[in-house]
């Protein structure tokens, strides 16, 4: 990958956003950024239209981390999250409630591969809550657990914003008085 | 990023979200209802939408407020057809109809020179205190009075102007009442004992008005009618003054503009908005037939104010006559001749007015016959004392 180090993060960052975005698509969900512009710890909203487990538009907003290197044979992956972030996420007060998925990447910059069926994107997607966790004294980053069985695959998609989500104002379209003459 | 928690793409920096609880009150008034609730959340239903629902925090604890309470106005544009703006001021501000404008001015979308400003927005201006003064009058008249009540200037400076997104979009906010004007025996309905808002009122003769006046200059321009057309006196017929703010929301290039109509939720009215499409051609007609109506049509409780310059009668040196003041009417100031036959009397202190050069006075109702002006049903000729406003009159 060329260029500097920073804007190799922040590539592989969008890589991870986009790869959520596009598994959530591919299942039924209906995705993207809330609409103010402080995201607080927001990267990705999703959504499903309608009503779903007794739930309206059921929707999480999530907090994307995107990570190499990192393996997840094991129960649980142990991320190292800024404290910032992790505040934010503990919280309580939110009425969308904050998810943090992490997504793992290749360690050698294989993202995507051609096949005959199609483009093979590649990544692992793991989500939590933080909310309720206790408070950090650390300044730097906090050590949190990810549970390997919160997988994104269609399944955990479901399940994450059946355990999570809450419901939400119905989606519209922007609305345009010239489009009624 | 750390922008402001308010900052949302499309608005302002700190753009004046409405309260929750405000925005609660509103939902409740226009009779959306609540389905369910839990610890955080209370939900709404539309009762225009089967498919409108508006979630919101239970209280403002929560740190995404802001959001929820964007996203329910965003629900609420879309459902009241109106621009969110127009919802924001209709919470705030109990009720405000709405008239939007898309002007064409040759500038880059968003832009307008001042000089086409300088015509179309007083001509907005114009059009609610046009129509504001009809719906006050308790006579209906092509021409306005020169002197519009009062409480029809008050209204008109009352209403909000603000922009839209495109190219030039004016956006004016009418107040839905005037608790100085709200009367108690306007009625919509056979059964509906709730009197209409004034400022809905207005709203419907701008609306009326508007299809009315468009209709009625695609016919003159299709050689179907003549400016006559404008001069019937029905339910929903255009002023003059209505017509000429019609005819200048174009600029002085009459460039295509149009206009579209939006309602507050908060009380129902039968009529359904309309757009319409005033196009080069219709507003040349319009600007025909406002001045048409001032200076071809009968119009009663006229005062000319000029010079005598023709005395005329047949019976010797006493008796009525006929004189010719030449001087300005008190709506639209222009110097014209006027005729008018007097009494005996009055002609007399008309001769001594015509020698000594003094100014003179009349009231009356205003007929055309031919190309001459008469005034008829005279109130009485009053003779003006010399004075330093007589140096006001001053002639070709």
């Amino acid at each position: 990958m060329v260029g500097r180090a920073g804007d190799a993060n922040a590539l592989q960052g969008a890589f991870g956003e986009q790869w959520l975005c596009m598994a959530a698509a591919s299942w039924g969900y209906q995705y993207g950024r809330p609409a103010f512009l402080d995201l607080d710890k927001t990267d990705v909203q999703l959504s499903l239209l309608g009503e779903h487990w007794g739930c309206y538009s059921p929707t999480v907003q999530i907090q994307v981390k995107t990570v190499s290197g990192v393996s997840a044979s094991g129960t649980e992956i142990s991320y190292s999250l800024d404290v910032p972030t992790y505040d934010v996420l503990r919280r309580t007060d939110h009425s969308i409630r904050r998810l943090l998925v992490v997504v793992i990447v290749r360690d050698d910059d294989d993202r995507a591969r051609l096949h005959e069926d199609g483009l093979l994107v590649l990544a692992h997607g793991y989500w939590m809550s933080l909310e309720s966790l206790p408070a950090t004294t650390n300044t730097s980053t906090r050590v949190v657990h990810v549970p390997t069985k919160n997988k994104i695959d269609e399944e955990g998609l479901e399940r994450m914003l059946r355990e999570n989500a809450a419901p939400r104002s119905t989606s519209v379209p922007d609305f345009d008085p010239w489009e009624m003459a | 990023m750390n922008a402001s928690p308010s900052t949302v793409d499309g608005f302002p920096p700190h753009f004046d979200w409405p309260p929750l609880d405000e925005l609660k009150q509103y939902l409740i008034s226009t009779n959306w209802q609540e389905t369910s609730r839990t610890d955080k959340l209370v939900i709404y239903r539309s009762p225009l939408s089967e498919v409108s629902t508006v979630v919101l925090p239970v209280h403002t604890g929560f740190t995404d407020v802001v959001q929820r309470v964007y996203e329910a106005v965003r629900v609420l544009s879309w459902t009241e057809k109106r621009p969110v703006r127009q919802v924001v001021e209709d919470i705030r501000n109990g009720g405000v109809d709405g008239v939007l404008v898309r002007t064409h001015p040759e500038a880059p979308s968003g832009q307008a020179p001042l000089g086409f400003i300088r015509i179309a927005l007083p001509a907005l201006r114009d059009f609610i205190a046009a129509s504001a003064s009809a719906t006050l009058l308790q006579i209906p008249a092509l021409v306005l009075p020169n002197r519009r009540p009062a409480q029809a200037e008050s209204y008109a400076d009352q209403v909000m102007l603000s922009t839209e997104p495109g190219s030039f979009v004016f956006s004016l906010s009418l107040p839905l009442r005037d608790e100085a004007l709200e009367s108690s025996s306007a009625s919509d309905g056979l059964l509906d004992l709730e009197p209409v808002p004034f400022g809905r009122r207005v709203q419907t003769r701008m609306a009326q008005v508007a299809e009315r006046a468009s209709a009625l200059a695609e016919q003159v321009s299709a050689g179907h009618a003549t400016l006559r057309a404008f001069a019937r006196m029905e339910p929903g017929a255009p002023n003059a003054t209505e017509l000429a703010a019609m005819s200048a929301l174009g600029g002085s290039e009459f460039h295509t503009y149009e206009m579209t109509f939006t309602r507050s939720a908060r009380f129902r009215s039968p009529e359904t908005p309309s757009h319409l499409r005033i196009t080069p051609g219709q507003q040349r007609v319009l600007h025909e037939a406002a001045d048409f109506l001032r200076t071809k049509q009968p119009r009663s409780n006229v005062k000319v104010v000029g010079l005598v310059i023709r005395l005329s009668h047949d019976t010797g040196m006493s008796g009525p006559g006929e004189i010719t003041i030449y001087g300005a009417d008190d709506d639209t100031g222009a110097q014209r001749r006027y005729r008018v036959e007097l009494v005996d009397s009055e002609y007399q202190r008309a001769v001594l007015a015509h020698r000594d050069g003094r100014i003179v006075s009349i009231s009356g109702d205003l007929v055309m016959r031919g190309n001459q002006r008469r005034l008829v049903k005279t109130t009485g000729l009053q003779v003006m004392e010399p004075s330093d406003e007589e140096s006001d009159y001053l002639f070709d």
